[in-house]
């Protein structure tokens, strides 16, 4: 009974971790990012959010460690997607949320 | 009469063996959405890369701009031969070469990801390939790796500029926090600054047989000679420097921090 329990606890443990890499953005989506100062670290993770299908405009605010992405209307990114660009631009994300529009 | 003319000697004499020096001369301000990056000088002409907007410009002593061109995609460190521009688009992983209000891509047969500096000497091109951690040589359609991703002796960490001598290429090895120069086969043969803690090594240039070093987060311009000994550290007046310039006893250093220029004189 009690490995029964632990199983479960660990399915749900890790269905929950998985559904939080899942998040699916559209629209406006702010990244943050750390070290994000220097010329070419911002344009090389200009760049590289550049290859992400669906992405049709990016803004990367230097000052304020921050790229913002919008996302083509019917096009869905995962969280997981970004992220991974982001590594592979040298950086990590720190927090990838969808920005509302309060217009 | 005879004091005086040995305070003349003693004067002329002082004079001629006082070592020249480079000096503050000014902060040449460029217009306010400029960030200049990258620089170099064609004949007396001073152009300078703003990839903040996607285009080079031509400034004169006072910062004015007397020309651009646009629809660059983030011109980095630009370099000059015989009045053509070569500047490395670092997102189209492209290099454009401009004379004479003329623009055209050049054909390189590598697969570059993130030009973020090119250098031409002779017949011979090398490129700081930013994300593939390398500098290509290429000389009749023949390129030399250098480097590959690493941190020991030889490898290279993003590298952001490159500079070339007859004998050397010289390589602000960025991430690796370092210079490294190597020869013209791309064997490895010493690194510098690692003695001087530099923060971001981001420009280089290369001046008689001095080698000049940008520190971006440093905030100054290290001077070493060519066996990497330390000459001269200047550290006034530069604002996140990304690149130096000298053109005929005259410093320039890019301050991407502000919109303006450091000039100094040699003297």
């Amino acid at each position: 009974m009690k490995n029964i329990i632990i199983l479960f606890l660990c399915l749900a443990f890790g269905t929950t971790l998985q559904a939080q890499n899942q998040v699916e953005l559209t629209g406006k989506v702010k990244v943050e990012v750390d070290g994000l100062s220097c010329p070419f670290c911002a344009y090389g993770l200009e760049k590289k959010l550049k290859d992400l299908n669906g992405v049709t405009d990016i803004k990367i605010d230097v000052k304020n460690a921050f790229a913002l992405l919008t996302v083509k209307e019917g096009k869905i990114l995962s969280e997981e997607t970004i992220r991974k660009k982001v590594k592979e631009a040298g950086f990590t994300a720190r927090t990838i949320k969808k920005v509302i529009d309060e217009g | 009469m005879k004091v005086n003319l040995c305070f003349l000697i003693c004067v002329l004499l002082l004079s001629c063996s006082s070592k020249k020096e480079w000096v503050f001369s000014d902060k040449i301000i460029l217009p306010e959405d400029v960030h200049p990056l990258g620089l170099t000088m064609v004949g007396t002409q001073l152009w300078i890369s703003d990839p903040d907007n996607n285009r080079i410009l031509l400034v004169n002593n006072q910062g004015a701009v007397l020309d651009s061109t646009s629809n660059l995609a983030r011109p980095m460190h630009i370099t000059s031969k015989e009045g053509i521009v070569y500047v490395p688009n670092f997102t189209s992983d492209t290099i454009t070469i401009f004379s004479d209000k003329r623009m055209e891509s050049i054909q390189i047969n590598e697969s570059l990801d993130a030009p973020a500096s090119v250098a031409v000497q002779g017949e011979t091109m090398a490129i700081a390939d930013f994300y593939n951690h390398r500098v290509l040589l290429i000389e009749d359609g023949n390129s030399i790796h250098i480097g590959g991703e690493g941190r020991t002796d030889g490898f290279l960490y993003y590298p952001t500029d490159v500079a070339l001598t007859e004998e050397l290429v010289v390589v602000a090895d960025a991430y690796n926090n370092r210079v490294q120069v190597f020869d013209r086969k791309g064997q490895f043969i010493r690194v510098i600054g690692w003695q001087e803690n530099i923060q971001v090594a981001t420009g280089i240039e290369v001046y008689e047989n001095q080698i000049l070093v940008s520190d971006f987060y440093g905030g100054r311009v290290l001077i070493y000679d060519f066996d990497g000994n330390l000459v001269r550290t200047l550290s006034d007046h530069f604002n996140k420097p990304t690149d130096v310039l000298v053109a005929k006893d005259k410093m320039f250093v890019a301050n991407y921090g502000e919109n303006a220029l450091i000039r100094l004189n040699f003297e």
